[in-house]
């Protein structure tokens, strides 16, 4: 039995996560809080089970958070597409509340419906798993009985541990900070155990965020 | 036939045109001050008893400058997705600065070539001209001879102007303002009779300049 051992990581702290402006597809860099924070993850990885591959979303947030894990291997970073934050449509730079004050209508259509309804002008909960779930499978198939990181954003995440059944999907949720670390087993017939979901042990309590 | 005439307004203004944060098709509401000048706009071309029809974006904060305009003048706002701003896409919500910084290269590929290059995940102005001057083809279909308010943004009011070879490269139209034309019965043709009127404002809700850039002109 080959157990494939999957990291997903969120990115590190930005200005956006800051002024909570969701960022969707827009470049917006890590911050110096940001950039402490991968410092730290990259340690704490250190201490832990070696890495043989590194996947990351192309967005710069992702690339920057898993660049110092993947020199303390020695690996080089893979950019997938694939691994990206939802494309927020029309809605990329406004807050939650904003987009239910500004467009209540379809905030709640999307509110009933996640899966379905997208963003408008950008993705649904469907499309977004569907093109998650194909990048992992293309990962987990050529990584068999290996440790894997996948560093991404939270929309994937959370359609990441769904997928795997490790998350109900009926349930909101969990909250995944920055740089948090969520780990899976998954076994060749693709049957998945959490090792960890969400973990921030790594960070200092002043490097939260 | 007569000449058909447009009153073209640009919203008023928002909290992301305060802070110079590209909103495309975003849908940020007018902000206190916005709303103030919307009232102005109202009660300067509600005096106007030739103004036949009123056309809007259909972006909240066109509807939102539109609404008062037309209510006065017991007309109904035809909304037109084709008058919306450029689709900003990736870029929406980032500010001049931002864009230049984060996304050097392909800021560079725009600016050389702005009619031909989309914003990624948006549009390329030759795009946003195509669909504007489509839904202006269907207004002077349809109002000919009259007298037409329209409701837009800073990018298809610059498109409209280009189309008639009225723009000369400046800044767009401040928030709230006016500018008209006159178009020839050809569609083809036009006259400039104003730009960037802002003498319906007090001095307090006129358009201040800065931070009212184009991404690229």
């Amino acid at each position: 039995m080959t157990t494939t051992l999957l990291t997903l990581i969120r990115h590190g702290f930005t200005d956006w996560n800051q002024t909570k402006r969701a960022q969707g597809l827009a470049p917006i860099p890590l911050n110096a809080q940001g950039l402490a924070q991968a410092r730290h993850l990259a340690d704490a990885m250190a201490n832990g089970e070696a890495i043989h591959a590194i996947y990351s979303s192309d967005l710069s947030r992702c690339v920057q958070t898993a660049a110092p894990v993947a020199a303390v291997f020695g690996l080089e970073v893979r950019l997938d597409p694939a691994f990206r934050e939802y494309d927020l449509g029309f809605w990329q730079g406004l807050s939650g509340q904003e987009m239910q004050d500004y467009d209540p209508e379809h905030y709640a259509r999307r509110k009933a419906d996640p899966w379905h309804v997208p963003f408008p002008g950008g993705e649904s909960r469907a499309m977004l798993s569907a093109r998650v779930v194909a990048g992992l499978d293309a990962v987990l198939a050529r990584h068999p009985g290996q440790h894997v990181v996948v560093v991404t954003h939270s929309g994937p995440v959370h359609a990441a541990l769904r997928h795997l059944g490790v998350w109900p999907p009926s349930q909101d949720g969990p909250a995944v900070l920055n740089t948090s670390r969520s780990v899976v087993r998954v076994d060749e017939d693709g049957r998945a155990e959490a090792v960890l979901i969400a973990d921030i042990s790594h960070l200092p309590a002043d490097l939260v965020s | 036939m007569m000449n058909t005439r447009l009153t073209l307004v640009r919203h008023g203004h928002t909290d992301w045109n305060g802070l110079g944060r590209y909103q495309g098709h975003a849908p940020i509401p007018l902000s206190e001050r916005g709303l103030a000048q919307a009232r102005c706009l109202a009660e300067a071309l509600g005096q106007d008893g030739s103004i036949a029809a009123v056309y809007s974006s259909d972006l909240l904060r066109c509807r939102q400058t539109a609404e008062p305009i037309a209510a006065r003048l017991g007309l109904a706002v035809r909304c037109d997705p084709r008058f919306r701003e450029l689709n900003y896409g990736n870029w929406q919500g980032m500010t001049l600065a931002e864009v230049q910084r984060l996304d050097p290269e392909r800021f560079a590929a725009y600016r050389a070539n702005p009619a031909g290059v989309t914003v990624p995940g948006g549009e390329s102005q030759h795009m946003l001209a195509e669909r504007v001057l489509a839904g202006l083809r269907d207004l002077l279909a349809a109002e000919a001879g009259r007298h037409v308010v329209l409701v837009s943004h800073g990018g298809p009011l610059r498109e409209v102007l280009r189309f008639f070879g009225l723009w000369s490269g400046e800044l767009p139209a401040g928030n709230a303002t006016r500018s008209a034309i006159e178009v020839g019965e050809d569609g083809r043709s036009a006259s400039l009779l104003a730009f960037g009127d802002a003498s319906h404002l007090p001095p307090e809700l006129r358009p201040d300049t800065a931070g009212t850039t184009f991404l690229v002109g």
